[in-house]
């Protein structure tokens, strides 16, 4: 009989939760795990401020009615039309060489369209393995889209059925390097020894070696394979000046840094990585002013918005609100649109710019699942002492301790950070 | 050269995009009870130009005029891309969508064009099923971002190249769905539980017998064996859903152990009443006023399910309901086969007396249970 009496009761509770979930098929989320109340309060503080976004970006949308025939309503983007072709070509090497030119494109010009383009251009080679090279772009695609699962999954599939596919292994250690499994990075360029030149190899052992307690020795390999007669040109010399300078900084060598980044520079402008590195080089060494000088005319791209608006608000520059909002737009415009979003640089945004630090750890948090690049561990690190967050800084010294990561940045912050 | 050109982009795995990703923002709004609906489909000037020849001058800017020039081609091209059907119960109903009006909206990263259309579904819709087919041949890696307004909910959804397909409830059919969820839990309620089947059957037990000469006989007719069960299962109906209403609105408050120790009681005496009939002469009455305690049995359930969110009116109708259909089936089953058994000894002299004898002492545990449990 008791049995009776507690069935009923728990059948009546969960028929209680049943009938919630058929009224309100969207209230999936539920708030689980020991430290409620802070994680409530953060995740509060975070849709207050995505609200507040969301509201603003609403404000400004209506629709209207154009003042006359004349009035010009877009600029479309200078592309040779042939990267935006109707059809996809039905031969393969056709397709290789169009969807490569479109990645580039996305890459140069910081445009995702055109990775859906290419991405179209590849569908009819790329369903199974049996063009390496179309999976290859796939993985680049997906990859570039941050899908590193994905990728991921898409790589080791093909080296599974071509185990001899140099590029695949490396583009393999470079996912586990972002995402911060540095023993499997390691192996893989390792296993991309025996089919990609030593010269490549040692790039990519560098940039893992760089982060796990070998920096010092990193940094002389690069030098040395600089001033070596089989000193590598083009591309890949814009590789090893890029790392150079990345690992400078990491020494806490800022001007040494420079220095490299300057030599990379030179061979690629208008290279957005290279670009966005020097004004994150300016931001740590006080130089705001050439921030703005020098991404003013990319003000369409999101990554020089963000370093814009965190130099305006340094420097209280009379742009600096107009920035603020425009990344704030793109931030609201980002919610909800079932893709990857750009937590590292939201994160960054409402540490430096919005002086929201709770809110800033969520991201920095979530954006710590999938991205463990130093530039991550710093702004994890960088929200977390900024919001108090002792078990946050606990498990990054776990990170930090387990790997042996050495990173200036880390124990004397950049100026810029805290300002 | 070219492997390491790629090895060198491999760096960029950790920057992000600047322009954003192609998505068109999509907004029905559908009134209850109104068979039209209507919305505005807002498509980048950028992605429209990939399926029209927007740039006639070809001089690289798209113009107000170009754009209006194609009003003819987003009707018959773009807009039929978009398709809704009403879904109606078992019904279908394609909505034939119609562009009433053209113009252009700012987002975040450009100037779109803003495609008022209207949908006639023939019938107002419990469900929308929604298909979105638009430019994912060009750009697989495009989103349609839809926003489902409505008096009293908002829904969202996005639309990919893998789900192009969605199905959204009105909120028509979410009040629809959420009273037949109450139905459902009031015939679910009167089926699990057995005390309140026990109170009914045992009070009907003798509908289908009269006492007369000290002993239960077979009812001679069905019409008296119909009437009394009728006058039983009306009587109990009426004061259930009395006190169902009242203690759900909060006017009657008891504690719940008070309350299912009370219906214990109610089943022991209903049996003892088959027992000694001449004690309680009227059935009907005795269900009358035991239905007054089981109906706050009822209410306590009803509250478990949470009203919070659904006002009280439809689920305490649809609960009702539920226990009413519930109660029915009870008493088609029983009532015809105990009619066609009246006649046997078995039933007369073993069944009932037995049975209630049964019932008391069930009845008795249940009540020592439920006020130790307090």
């Amino acid at each position: 009989m008791t049995m009776y009496w507690q069935r009923r009761n728990e059948t009546s509770l969960h028929y209680r939760d049943a009938v919630v979930e058929a009224f309100h098929p969207h209230v999936s989320e539920s708030f689980s795990g020991t430290d409620k109340g802070a994680k409530i309060w953060r995740l509060l503080s975070v849709a207050v401020t995505l609200f507040l976004f969301c509201m603003a970006a609403l404000a400004s949308a209506a629709p209207y009615t154009p003042g006359g025939d004349h009035v010009v309503l877009a600029r479309l983007p200078q592309v040779p039309a042939t990267l935006q072709a109707p059809s996809p070509p039905s031969d393969l090497s056709a397709a290789l060489a169009l969807a490569r030119s479109q990645i580039d494109y996305a890459s140069a010009q910081g445009d995702p369209r055109f990775l859906g383009y290419a991405e179209a251009t590849l569908a009819p080679f790329s369903q199974d393995m049996s063009s390496p090279a179309a999976n290859l772009l796939m993985a680049r695609i997906e990859q570039q889209r941050h899908q590193f699962a994905r990728a991921r999954h898409r790589l080791t599939r093909l080296l599974e059925q071509s185990p001899n596919q140099g590029q695949a292994w490396l583009m393999l250690a470079n996912i586990d390097r972002v995402q911060g499994r540095l023993d499997e990075a390691r192996q893989a360029c390792q296993a991309a020894s025996r089919t990609l030149p030593p010269t490549t190899v040692l790039l990519c052992q560098a940039s893992v070696q760089a982060i796990t307690g070998q920096r010092e020795q990193a940094y002389r390999t690069l030098q040395a394979l600089a001033s070596s007669p089989a000193a590598p040109q083009g591309k890949s010399a814009q590789w090893l000046n890029t790392l150079s300078a990345e690992i400078a900084l990491q020494q806490g060598r800022l001007e040494l840094a420079t220095e490299h980044l300057r030599d990379a520079l030179q061979q690629a402008p208008d290279d957005p990585y290279l670009r966005y590195l020097q004004s994150d080089l300016w931001l740590a060494s006080n130089q705001a002013q050439a921030v703005i000088r020098d991404l003013t005319n990319w003000q369409d791209r999101e990554g020089a918005l963000l370093r814009l608006a965190i130099a305006g608000q340094r420097l209280e520059h009379p742009q600096a609100q107009a920035w603020r909002q425009d990344y704030r737009a793109h931030m609201a415009a980002d919610q909800d649109t079932g893709r990857q979003r750009h937590l590292r640089e939201h994160a960054r945004f409402l540490l430096e710019v919005e002086s929201d630090p709770q809110g800033a750890l969520t991201l920095a948090r979530e954006n710590w699942q999938q991205q463990r690049e130093l530039a991550d561990l710093r702004l994890l690190h960088a929200s977390a002492m900024a919001a108090d967050d002792q078990a946050t800084l606990s498990q990054l010294q776990a990170f930090v301790d387990r790997y042996q990561v050495d990173d200036a940045q880390l124990t004397q912050p950049a100026k810029g950070a805290s300002e | 050269m070219k492997s390491l050109s790629l090895l060198f982009l491999l760096l960029l795995a950790g920057q992000a995009f600047a322009h954003k990703p192609s998505d068109s923002y999509l907004v029905i709004n559908s009134n209850a009870g109104n068979a039209l609906i209507e919305g505005r489909w807002d498509i980048a000037l950028r992605d429209l130009q990939l399926v029209l020849p927007l740039d006639q001058n070809g001089d690289g800017t798209i113009t107000w005029g170009e754009l209006r020039r194609q009003q003819r081609n987003l009707d018959a091209t773009v807009l039929p891309t978009l398709t809704i059907e009403a879904l109606h119960g078992e019904q279908r109903h394609a909505c034939a969508l119609n562009l009433t009006r053209l113009q252009a909206i700012d987002h975040v990263d450009g100037t779109y064009a803003a495609l008022h259309w209207r949908g006639d579904c023939q019938r107002p819709p419990e469900q929308l099923a929604v298909g979105y087919q638009f430019l994912f041949d060009r750009d697989p890696s495009h989103h349609g971002l839809l926003r489902l307004e409505q008096r009293d909910t908002t829904l969202t959804a996005v639309f990919s190249n893998q789900h192009r397909n969605q199905l959204m409830s009105t909120d028509a059919g979410a009040q629809w769905q959420a009273f037949q969820g109450f139905i459902r839990q009031g015939v679910h309620h009167i089926l699990i539980g057995y005390d309140h089947i026990l109170f009914l059957l045992t009070l009907l037990f003798p509908a289908v017998l009269l006492w007369q000469r000290g002993g239960w006989q077979p009812a001679p007719t069905i019409t008296g064996a119909l009437t009394q069960t009728l006058a039983i299962v009306t009587a109990f109906t009426v004061t259930h859903s009395l006190t169902l209403a009242l203690a759900t609105l909060g006017i009657i408050t008891l504690p719940t152990w008070l309350v299912e120790s009370a219906i214990a009681i109610t089943v022991a005496l209903g049996a003892a009443a088959n027992l000694v009939p001449r004690l309680f002469p009227k059935r009907w009455v005795m269900a009358f006023v035991f239905g007054l305690i089981h109906g706050l049995g009822f209410a306590s359930v009803l509250a478990d399910l949470g009203l919070t969110d659904s006002g009280i009116f439809l689920p305490l109708l649809g609960f009702n309901l539920g226990v009413e259909l519930g109660q029915v089936a009870i008493v088609l089953l029983f009532v015809p086969a105990a009619y066609l058994v009246r006649e046997t000894v078995a039933y007369r002299r073993v069944f009932v007396p037995v049975g209630s004898v049964a019932i008391i002492i069930l009845a008795g545990v249940w009540l020592a249970e439920r006020l130790s449990g307090a």
